[in-house]
């Protein structure tokens, strides 16, 4: 696939995804009311509760940042990777006739829609919650790097997610396995609850899983707890996941798509 | 009152069919089950994670905390399986779906409760069960049969409140299209929202989720009454008898919204 045509398959996502208005608009309202729900709950263990090592401000912060990052590195669905579904039906024929490899293709339309998510419903629910809350902000000059983290997390979505599809060239219903990475994904992310409050033993799995790269890690960077070389340190684990993740996706799709056989009609 | 006879009948008819096809995938069926039942471990491992931390929360007990999520989880796992089709009329408006419904000398909403009916949404029930029966020597509740009865009527009550939001959250997607996720903020929120002690919510949260939805006759006050948990708001106890009236209220104000959603239904032509 060609640069060119990466980004120009990018840019119609992008604008795909931002001719839903209401429907995203409706997404962003119910991100940011579960934002206050999840901060109202991390704020009862500021009661005399074991905080480990955070403040309030930075669970609040944790809470809000947390919500803007669902559309943007899928945790609840594949958005624009319909391969899924595109494989039941039988129409990834089509996706595998086309001039440009198929994860190419799909990745191009997942980055065109998470740069939109991350502009409709990544910013706004902390806003939201900075009229209420007082949050943690971060140091300017760490932008780029929780930038260079953030894209790093969605992609880590897109190589999961991927992978979720491709189960459905042996599984009958990939809606199980999608079912269960949703949980997963979401608890050892850290959308659930920050992996810090994780009892220490869950924490260390959590920390070594890829999920840690798609929010608990960019958001530690955000909040300023790693220090420099820790945060080096977080950026190689995710780039590591993000290589091991998208490799074992090409490989298993060559095997798939080897062994597919489509009745003609 | 033959309407609803009829609309029952319809739906259990629909609802044995599917159950009969589900039945003829055993193994696919009884994973689907096990998925379901993993799934809904997440909220009662955040709730645990949340008791480990703290030493107390608003002065209620692990077993209060846990007979409450075992309410909600239960109740709303029921009306979830039950009629969370219903909202999505959205959709079905969009693809033609509706017009079929419509046409049919049976009510909308048994039909697409029957047809959509899935057993192994079920599965959901596992944690909340294991929660209960966990829970119950954990608290000082003074068995009888009255309390078994006050239980049961809960249960019934909390369900049909539920299910009266996903029917609300239905007959606004008639109105407008693409809004799906706008009611999640009322149908999941409310779950996560009530499965913690009402009192340790701020104000707004309290009133929305406990009074305007009213989530707070789901878990909060029965668990109150049954084990007699601290009540740091002061509500009457006798709030806590009118789960009843009040499923009533909302499920009539959910038909009447049904009814209105379907009367300015405007089918897309497919």
């Amino acid at each position: 696939m060609t640069p060119r045509l990466f980004i120009e398959v990018a840019r119609r996502s992008f604008r795909r995804s931002s001719t839903y208005r209401l429907a995203t608009a409706s997404a962003l309202f119910t991100n940011t009311v579960f934002g206050f729900l999840r901060a109202s709950v991390l704020l009862f263990l500021a009661n005399g509760g074991d905080l480990r090592g955070m403040s309030e401000s930075d669970l609040v912060t944790f809470a809000f940042l947390s919500q803007g990052f669902i559309a943007v590195v899928g945790i609840f669905n594949s958005g624009p990777l319909t391969l899924g579904t595109a494989i039941k039906s039988g129409d990834v024929v089509i996706d595998l006739y086309r001039p440009a490899g198929l994860q190419q293709w799909y990745l191009a339309q997942w980055v065109g829609d998470a740069g939109f998510q991350v502009l409709a419903r990544g910013v706004l629910p902390l806003l939201a919650g900075a009229l209420v809350y007082e949050l943690t902000w971060p140091d300017l000059l760490i932008l780029p790097t929780f930038a260079l983290s953030l894209v790093l997390a969605s992609l880590l979505g897109f190589a999961l997610r991927f992978l979720v599809a491709l189960s459905g060239f042996w599984v009958f219903d990939v809606r199980g396995v999608d079912a269960i990475v949703t949980l997963i994904s979401g608890l050892f992310a850290g959308l659930v609850l920050p992996l810090n409050l994780f009892p220490p033993a869950l924490e260390d799995v959590a920390r070594g899983l890829p999920f840690s790269g798609m929010i608990q890690l960019p958001i530690e960077i955000f909040l300023g707890t790693r220090s420099g070389l820790e945060t080096v340190w977080a950026l190689v684990f995710q780039m590591g996941w993000l290589a091991a993740l998208l490799a074992v996706g090409f490989g298993l799709l060559r095997v798939a798509t080897r062994r597919l056989v489509v009745q003609g009609g | 009152m033959a309407d609803v006879r009829g609309g029952l009948r319809a739906a259990g008819y629909l609802a044995a069919a599917q159950v009969r096809s589900d039945w003829q995938y055993r193994s696919a069926f009884l994973l689907a089950f096990a998925v379901q039942a993993i799934v809904a471990l997440a909220n009662v491992v955040a709730i645990l994670i949340v008791l480990e931390l703290t030493p107390s929360l608003g002065g209620w007990s692990r077993g209060q905390v846990l007979l409450a999520y075992s309410l909600v989880g239960l109740t709303f796992g029921l009306a979830d399986a039950l009629f969370s089709a219903l909202e999505d009329t959205g959709e079905m408006t969009r693809t033609g779906d509706m017009d079929r419904v419509l046409l049919r000398p049976v009510g909308s909403i048994a039909q697409i409760v029957g047809r959509n009916f899935q057993l192994r949404r079920i599965g959901k029930l596992v944690p909340p069960i294991v929660a209960f029966v966990w829970a119950v020597p954990r608290v000082d509740i003074d068995w009888g049969l009255w309390t078994v009865g006050y239980l049961m009527v809960t249960v019934v009550s909390a369900t049909a409140i539920f299910a009266g939001l996903w029917v609300v959250s239905g007959a606004v997607g008639f109105v407008a299209v693409g809004v799906r996720r706008f009611s999640h903020s009322i149908t999941y929120g409310g779950q996560q929202a009530s499965e913690y002690p009402l009192h340790l919510y701020p104000r707004w949260v309290r009133l929305v989720y406990g009074w305007v939805v009213p989530l707070a006759f789901v878990a909060y006050l029965p668990v109150i009454v049954l084990t007699a948990a601290p009540n740091p708001l002061g509500i009457p106890r006798w709030l806590g008898y009118c789960a009843p009236l009040v499923a009533l209220a909302l499920c009539g104000a959910a038909r009447l919204a049904w009814g209105a959603g379907t009367r300015r239904y405007q089918s897309t032509g497919r």
